[in-house]
């Protein structure tokens, strides 16, 4: 059963337009118009950041030079003509040709290794920035050779350099630059892979010396039989760059800082616990190197952020219309739901609550009456209290009797809660201190707590789907694969492709446990002790009879200024949070105001907060500590 | 019948809900994917999970349950790939170290510094002839993976080794090492054994012609010995085997085989057994759902009242891609109509049988 | 139809009782001197061939490299020590290295230390080379091996393993977050320009490792995958296992034909090692023309069967990539009541004298 839901990024299919066919331009729309737009996407270094899976890699693939002849291939197509649109707005392509030539190198251990060998300083940097540039070269070569242009056809354009440089590069033509990138990448390479380091006299010549193309090239100039040359501006994009040192992430990122190179260039990493400024910034700010006076993260690198932490509220719903628009063209790429022209994710997913049973209903209103009671609330009161529930269920929501009584229990408790306690008792019916409305907080309350009394189905309908996926296109995928198999599965039973939200809730969740004991990755153990704890106090204060909270907690705060204390004070929680951050267990969101004050927030994930039956609105959260959070961390044993 | 009905077919006569038909599809199409669609007997249209439908049919509704489960938890399926391995495996892992033991004790070299390339290996190597006991033992397998190595003319099928044969490959053997050279080593290959019946009946033929042509004086080396081999056995009768060969050179006061080696690629422990321990419901049915018109002469011979638990009651969940032993229960594998008033059997891998009474054509 | 030659095809392996003669009669004699690197560390197995060598009094200097990682577990440090006490006892003539297996940025260094140690020794000085696997694990022990195979002595080279795969399932490893070459197994370098080479990737599988593969198929992107599967071997329903573990990567993501398993012998290296080059030989004579082929190991799971991997990566230089461990996850004390006995030990004589004097 083929279901490219389930497969993951690297598995997709290699030529470039099955790739298109699944490819969403609103990720690139989303995050990289702006930048682009202001021409602060390929002027100068720019760094983007975001978890594995959030779409970093796959945007920067479409820059590829094949994709986008695949992509121009594909002009008249209307499948592709939102994303002819965008790569148009990007400035990625103009008058039907493409505009760059780009590589990506991802950072694997070579390049780590390189900086370990057991050499002088300027020796290892001078090998480092020699093998990046080599395989550059290649990787863009390569990618000409592979839409059928061979070296011959390619020069470059260089600025202003001396002879000289150009010479130690291997010229301006296409075949001498390419052997000589090849003559550089593999006495480096060979350098890497052996046993044993040579020693440092043995490093060729080739290398030695001074090998910096970046230095020179300005463009690629492209033979065009019959037609004018097409000149390409280069863009290197240096894929997880978090497995370097922070000494060699600093390095490089000043390196490529320097507003001389004429090629574009991304650096592509995944977040860590400090906020992208701070990091940055600070990593900046360690090395006193007087040669490079005066950069300034604003003016000098561009910050991407592939999952935003300003304007929370916009950003969901366009990550929403992005998944969605993903969800259907992986759809429209199975068999069984092309072939029936069910292309639209959402509309098979119901949207409706399944309500509670007879019987079930009548408990709850037994607990109902039973609260009544304890709290003094008249039946006078209560009616009124039923009225406000009435004018809140218009047409749209469409209350039943279990959400009725459910939200009347919070409101009770919130009327208990408002009134002095002794003028509860006696006949009169006081008027609580702030009046009391039914609003869409007290129903979201009113439905998690059915979840967890009456295990009423909570999570369904494609919109919490979205949610769940902690806005990473990855963590989308994964989840929605669950419901497209139950899909499948009653399609080959000739039943309708609907699922129920009994069905969906129950799926999710699974999935969600699923992965989350599929865990592996460093402190993962730790990682899942401190988001159950922290879920554990979501769940108390959410179920909390009058949910003064809300529609429900599912993150911890504490004081902003405390968090930025945590890398010094409790370093081992810092790390703990590092890896939480790093694969999704938690979201960090700083300088969140509330009362008056300034807090951090730690969201739990998608998935815990699946597992948890934790509300997927935002802003709830427990007020907690550094110090206390310390606390939970320490307490985890193997 | 398209995969998909058949599933859809499936999960009503098993009566499963959502989220079971998403696990049991998943892996019905893994299994019939990457095994059991390759059984020899299953045509296009007609594969596993067609089989497996009907098969289930056959049992009550409260049966299935524990049917399904006895095939995803106990039954053992190898297929040709599997075979193939035991057969590559054979010669270096079993001929090699057995023929470099003989040379390793005439050679006077430690074992541990022998390796093939020893003059002395070579000529053992080129004395040893190795016989196919049946289709199963895989002859021309063995041939591809041993070309170069093992010359043609040292691979037979014993079944059609007649005198002239016989001279004519010991005249090849003189041609290649010298005129007064003689065969040392005789392998017999089969596939499969689980209680031994059928291979003595092969090993008494194969003797009966061997000392009726008087092949030990005018083809073999004064200390020759015999080796018999197969890819899968049971443990049982890795057991067994000796004690019986032993029994049978008394009873014959001699006339048998004087050096018999036994060794196997791949014995299957004990525990593969089935018995009312490790089958939990399914043990009933077994019982339950038999006709005993399955029953022979030649199923009589390895004992016991029925053979509801296979022949020789070995009780085995074993299928073999190329056909199922009859030594496995029989509601994997028998096919039976009801009219001798019996449970009509449904089989799930259908045997061919090697020993059948003509039922009127 | 030529054969095409294998260097180990012959290799001689021991087993067992055989292993415990080859000690006595051959280690043991008074010309020899052995060299023996070997690890202390917490795995029961490490001191099995150390108190071979002891009984039967052979010349034996060693080096012992104490393998470091990350988050070990105090109880498991504890056990490596204790380890390391029995070992004392049985080498006289030793040397303990520390080995970190990362260095501080969480780049991964222990191979290249291990071979920078054994580079520093006199290995001319020795008649035999013995690496000892059983508490090394393989991120060091492949760029050992091939270090000493490749070394210019004329030295026996010998491999020890012990065969208890029961007690390579109890070692659970947490997986570093990214996969990598192991040491001097990059094969050869593929970044030109030109068709691109069809990579064959062979994952050994190993159960519930899924994490690690998945990093692995990410660094690698192979074209075509044929998973490893243990057959014969001593649970018989542990392929179908395995097959139905691995469900999701066989059938939705890595696309696997159901003809690309490849099978091979649990306990015998070389079986695996025959497998791996059989099928290399085969496609190389399809690619060769055209775009090149190449194939990529991942010896995960039973350490045994890895060296098989190994001689093949050694001798045609296929590209090796795994994933490290942080750390390793043991419960010692259920090991304990597992373990009835120790497996049988394995030698592998990789170079040196039955291959050298081969007509006598």
């Amino acid at each position: 059963m083929y279901n490219p839901f389930e497969k993951r990024a690297t598995e997709q299919v290699i030529n470039e337009e099955a790739f298109l066919a699944l490819i969403s331009p609103e990720p690139l729309n989303v995050y990289l118009r702006p930048y682009a737009e202001t021409g602060q996407l390929y002027d100068r270094l720019a760094i983007l950041l975001g978890t594995p899976g959030s779409g970093k890699t796959t945007s920067a693939k479409l820059y590829e030079y094949p994709v986008l002849v695949g992509l121009l291939r594909q002009r008249g197509n209307p499948a592709f003509r939102s994303l002819l649109t965008t790569m148009t707005d990007l400035g990625v392509i103009e008058n039907g040709r493409p505009k760059f030539l780009a590589c990506r190198l991802p950072l694997e251990s070579d390049y780590g290794e390189i900086w370990e060998f057991p050499y002088p300083e300027d020796l290892r940097e001078g090998l480092f920035k020699a093998f990046v540039q080599a395989r550059a070269m290649l990787a863009w070569f390569r990618h000409l050779d592979r839409a059928g242009i061979g070296a011959e056809r390619v020069s470059i354009v260089a600025s202003g350099s001396s002879a000289a440089a150009l010479e130690s590069i291997g010229g301006d033509r296409g075949p001498s630059l390419l052997k000589r990138a090849l003559e550089v990448e593999r006495q480096i390479y060979s350098a890497v892979g052996a046993l044993l380091a040579p020693k440092a006299e043995e490093i060729g010549n080739a290398v030695t010396q001074t090998y910096r193309p970046f230095d020179s090239i300005q463009q690629f100039r492209i033979e065009i039989e019959g037609d004018a040359p097409l000149d390409l501006q280069p863009l290197l994009v240096l894929d997880d760059a978090h497995n370097l040192s922070s000494s060699q992430f600093g390095n490089v990122t000043r390196w490529l800082a320097r507003r001389e190179l004429r090629i574009a260039r991304w650096i592509l990493t995944r977040w860590d616990v400090l906020p992208p400024e701070e990091a940055i910034a600070s990593i900046l700010l360690d090395e006193s190197d007087s040669s490079l006076p005066g950069i300034t993260t604003a003016r000098d690198i561009t910050l991407v952020s592939f999952q935003r932490v300003t304007g929370r509220r916009e950003h969901r719903q366009t990550f929403r219309r992005m998944a969605k628009d993903m969800a259907n063209r992986y759809l429209s790429q199975m068999q069984q739901f092309a072939t029936r022209r069910l292309d639209d994710l959402a509309s098979m997913l119901d949207n409706s609550p399944e309500h509670l049973t007879v019987t079930r209903t009548r408990e709850l209103q037994q607990s109902v009456s039973a609260a009544q009671k304890s709290l003094h609330v008249s039946d006078d009161r209560r009616v009124k209290l039923l009225e406000t529930i009435k004018e809140f269920d218009t047409a749209q929501r469409d209350l039943e009797e279990d959400d009725r009584l459910a939200m009347l229990r919070i409101l009770m408790n919130r009327y208990a809660k408002r009134v002095p306690q002794q003028q509860l008792f006696g006949s009169a019916d006081p008027e609580p201190a702030r009046p009391l409305n039914a609003d869409v907080s007290v129903y979201d309350a009113a439905r998690l707590h059915l979840l967890h009394d009456y295990e009423r189905p909570f999570y369904y309908g494609i919109d919490d789907l979205c949610d769940a996926s902690s806005e990473n296109a990855e963590q989308f995928l994964r989840l929605a694969a669950i419901l497209v198999e139950a899909l499948s599965t009653k399609l080959i039973r000739s039943r309708q492709a609907h699922l129920t939200s009994a069905e969906q809730d129950d799926l999710l969740r699974k999935r969600a446990d699923e992965f989350i004991r599929g865990w592996n990755f460093p402190q993962f153990d730790r990682v899942k002790h401190l988001v159950e704890s922290i879920a554990a106090l979501c769940l108390k204060v959410s179920l909390e009879p009058n949910a003064w909270i809300g529609a429900g907690a599912n993150a911890y705060g504490i004081l902003q200024s405390e968090f930025d204390q945590v890398h010094f004070k409790n370093s081992e929680l810092a790390r703990t949070l590092q890896f939480a951050v790093a694969y999704n267990a938690i979201n960090v969101v700083p300088r969140y105001e509330c009362k008056n004050q300034l807090w951090c927030l730690l969201e739990l994930g998608g998935l815990v907060i699946l597992r948890h039956g934790l509300s997927l609105k935002r802003g709830g959260f427990v007020e907690g500590s550094a110090e206390e959070l310390a606390l939970i961390d320490r307490s985890f044993t193997q | 019948m398209n995969q998909d009905l058949a599933l859809s077919v499936l999960s009503e006569i098993m009566n499963w809900d959502l989220a079971r038909c998403r696990t049991e599809f998943a892996w019905l199409q893994l299994m019939a994917r990457f095994k059991y669609d390759g059984y020899q007997d299953f045509v296009a249209g007609l594969r596993f999970v067609e089989s497996l439908a009907d098969w289930l049919q056959q049992f009550k509704p409260q049966h299935r349950e524990a049917a399904y489960l006895f095939l995803r938890t106990h039954v053992l399926y190898f297929g040709p790939a599997e075979i193939n391995h035991l057969v590559d495996h054979f010669y270096p892992g079993v001929v090699r170290p057995f023929l470099l033991d003989t040379v390793a004790s005439e050679a006077g070299r430690p074992r541990y510094l022998l390796t093939p390339a020893h003059p002395k290996y070579r000529e053992l190597l080129r004395q040893t002839l190795f016989f196919g006991l049946s289709d199963g033992a895989r002859i021309d397998s063995f041939r591809r993976a041993t070309s170069g190595i093992i010359s043609n003319e040292q691979i037979l099928l014993a079944t059609e080794i007649a005198k002239p044969k016989w001279d004519q490959v010991l005249k090849s053997l003189q041609k290649d090492l010298n005129e007064q050279a003689r065969f040392r080593v005789l392998f017999l290959i089969d596939d499969f054994t689980a209680t031994g019946t059928t291979l003595f009946g092969k090993l008494e033929r194969f003797w009966r012609d061997f000392s009726s042509y008087g092949i030990a004086n005018s083809h073999m080396s004064p200390k020759w010995a015999i080796h018999v081999h197969h890819y899968i056995a049971t443990s049982d009768v890795k057991e067994n085997l000796p004690i019986r060969d032993a029994a049978q050179r008394t009873e014959r006061n001699g006339d048998w085989f004087s050096d018999l080696h036994f060794s196997y690629s791949f014995v299957l422990p004990a525990s593969m057994k089935l018995s009312e321990t490790n089958t939990g419901a399914f043990w009933e049915v077994i019982d339950q759902y038999y006709n005993s018109s399955i029953e022979t002469e030649h199923t009589r011979k390895g004992g016991g009242k029925d053979v509801k638990l296979g022949f020789g009651q070995c009780a085995l969940p074993l299928v073999l891609e190329h056909n199922t032993p009859n030594n496995s229960i029989p509601l994997l594998w028998a096919e039976t109509d009801d009219s001798n008033g019996e449970h009509p059997m449904r089989p799930l891998f259908r045997r061919r049988q090697r020993h059948t009474h003509l039922s009127g054509i | 139809m030529s054969r095409p030659v294998l260097r180990w095809d012959h290799c001689v392996v021991n087993r067992e009782q055989n292993v415990e003669r080859f000690v006595q009669e051959y280690l043991s004699q008074k010309e020899r001197s052995v060299c023996l690197i070997a690890g202390a560390g917490f795995d029961p197995r490490s001191t099995t061939f150390a108190d071979l060598l002891a009984k039967h009094k052979v010349r034996t200097d060693s080096l012992l490299f104490r393998e470091e990682r990350p988050s070990a577990a105090k109880k498991l440090r504890d056990a490596a020590e204790e380890n390391l006490q029995t070992l004392a006892a049985s080498l006289p003539n030793r040397r303990v290295e520390a080995l970190p297996i990362f260095n501080q940025h969480n780049l991964l260094i222990g191979g290249k230390k291990a071979v920078e140690i054994v580079a520093q020794l006199n290995l001319a000085g020795y008649s035999d080379l013995v690496l000892d696997c059983s508490a090394l694990s393989r991120g060091v022990v492949f760029p050992i091996a091939r270090f000493l195979l490749e070394s210019q002595t004329k030295a026996n080279v010998h491999l020890i393993a012990v065969d208890e795969p029961g007690t390579d399932d109890e070692i659970v490893p947490v997986m570093s977050e990214r996969a990598s070459y192991i040491v001097g197994f990059r094969g050869a370098a593929r970044t030109g320009v030109g068709p691109e080479v069809a990579l064959l990737w062979l994952p050994q599988l190993v159960l519930k490792q899924h994490r690690a593969f998945e990093l692995i198929y990410d660094m690698i992107k192979p074209y075509d995958v044929c998973p490893i599967l243990p057959f014969p071997c001593a649970d018989p329903k542990l392929p179908d296992k395995l097959l139905e573990d691995y469900s999701t990567e066989l059938q939705l993501r890595w696309e696997v034909d159901a003809r690309s398993i490849v099978y091979a012998h649990e306990s015998d290296p070389i079986d695996l090692y025959r497998s791996i080059l059989r099928l290399h030989f085969a496609r190389d004579r399809v690619f060769r023309e055209n775009r090149g082929s190449e194939i990529i190991l991942s010896p995960l799971g039973s350490k045994l069967l890895s060296l098989g991997a190994m001689l093949a990566a050694i001798e045609h230089n296929f590209p090796v990539v795994y994933v490290e461990a942080v750390e390793y996850r043991l419960d010692l004390d259920r090991l304990k009541n597992r373990r009835t006995s120790t497996g049988p030990l394995v030698h592998l004589w990789l170079r040196g004298e039955p291959y050298d004097n081969a007509q006598t």
